[in-house]
């Protein structure tokens, strides 16, 4: 397990220093926006701040509710792209 | 049956290594796609955490609920996507047949036509002389090109009263158009200004109205000189085309004096 956890350590630095990881991630909010992922979660959070009321609204509640509607709701085509690009950097980097 | 218990086992231990390098390698891949499964739920984890924080921001700073109103307004201002009609509902080609009046000249003018009209109407615009003042430099250049050689020639051509009237006016004219609008009576000035301009280029004299020489009374007055007009000095001289070669030449030649030749003050 420690094992593991180091294997994790070291790539997560080594995409930090690349600077993949913040390309990844800018990649993957284009295309999150693009394909309407935002609005959706954005009318999704308007539901919750009106059933809650605007002034008890904090920030972890909206965490915690929106987190796993946001990971379920990502289109596989990009899911798809994202995942291939992070196996193909862990390959050039011979990780695995 | 030995044999082939045998052969089985034989091959069975042929095979183990191989069976246990595909499993080693799917072990091996399972484990990648767990790590990239990892790296991208991280990845969704960050995009989120950034789309709560503008979102509560903006709902506790007020503007989250900006756009949806209520069903009344939506309903108003709704796009209209008909034939022949505009996104407001409206048909676009009213304003076109609408009419001024033009506060100069008291004219109904169409819309489209208002703009140029008004240009030559108060003669300011860009390419607006007043028709007068092109009709005057056409007749001052067309008795301009024959000036020198037959004095008497144009008498003949040009009509009399049209020429004389155009010379007179040509005096107070060419000599008094504001260096902005070319005209005679622009509405940047006034009259008093007009009027002390004309004393100070032609002295006295400057008093009398545009139609003023008139009061000498001959229609033969083209032809003379400027020493034989009563009212101008003799150190005046003729000015020619644009107002700003006429001032350049007032200038020069209030400098040097004019020879005693005639000077003609064909315009």
């Amino acid at each position: 397990m420690n094992k593991d956890a180091q294997l994790r350590h070291s790539i997560n630095q080594k995409l930090i220093e690349n600077g993949e990881r913040d390309r990844l991630k800018e990649l993957l909010r284009t295309k999150l926006i693009e394909c309407g992922w935002k609005d959706q979660m954005k009318a999704h959070c308007k539901e919750i701040i009106r059933q809650k009321g605007l002034d008890h609204v904090t920030i972890e509640e909206l965490v915690t509710e929106i987190t796993p509607r946001g990971r379920a709701l990502v289109p596989d085509s990009v899911k798809k792209e994202l995942l291939q690009r992070i196996r193909t950097f862990l390959g050039k980097n011979s990780i695995i | 049956m030995a044999s082939s218990r045998k052969s089985l086992g034989s091959s069975i231990h042929f095979l183990f290594p191989v069976m246990e390098l595909t499993v080693l390698s799917g072990i091996f891949n399972t484990l990648q796609i767990g790590l990239t499964q990892d790296i991208f739920a991280e990845l969704i984890d960050d995009v989120c955490l950034g789309l709560c924080f503008e979102v509560h921001r903006s709902a506790k700073c007020g503007f989250f609920f900006l756009d949806d109103m209520d069903a009344e307004s939506m309903q108003e201002f709704e796009i209209v996507d008909k034939a022949g009609v505009d996104i407001f509902g409206q048909v676009y080609n009213q304003c076109k047949n609408r009419d001024c009046e033009c506060p100069n000249c008291g004219r109904t003018i169409a819309a489209a036509r208002f703009a140029p009209h008004l240009e030559k109407c108060l003669g300011m615009g860009r390419n607006s002389s007043r028709l007068a003042n092109r009709r005057l430099a056409n007749s001052n250049n067309s008795s301009l090109n024959k000036s020198e050689s037959d004095p008497e020639d144009n008498d003949d051509i040009n009509d009399n009263d049209w020429s004389y009237s155009s010379e007179k006016k040509g005096l107070s004219n060419l000599l008094f158009l504001c260096n902005d609008c070319r005209s005679h009576r622009c509405p940047q000035h006034t009259d008093d200004q007009r009027r002390s301009v004309r004393v100070f280029f032609l002295g006295p004299s400057g008093e009398v109205e545009d139609m003023g020489f008139q009061t000498n009374s001959s229609n033969s007055q083209r032809g003379k000189s400027v020493s034989d007009h009563p009212h101008i000095p003799s150190c005046y001289a003729p000015i020619v085309t644009t107002l700003r070669t006429k001032k350049h030449n007032l200038l020069n030649n209030l400098q040097q004096p004019r020879d005693s030749r005639q000077v003609r003050f064909d315009l």
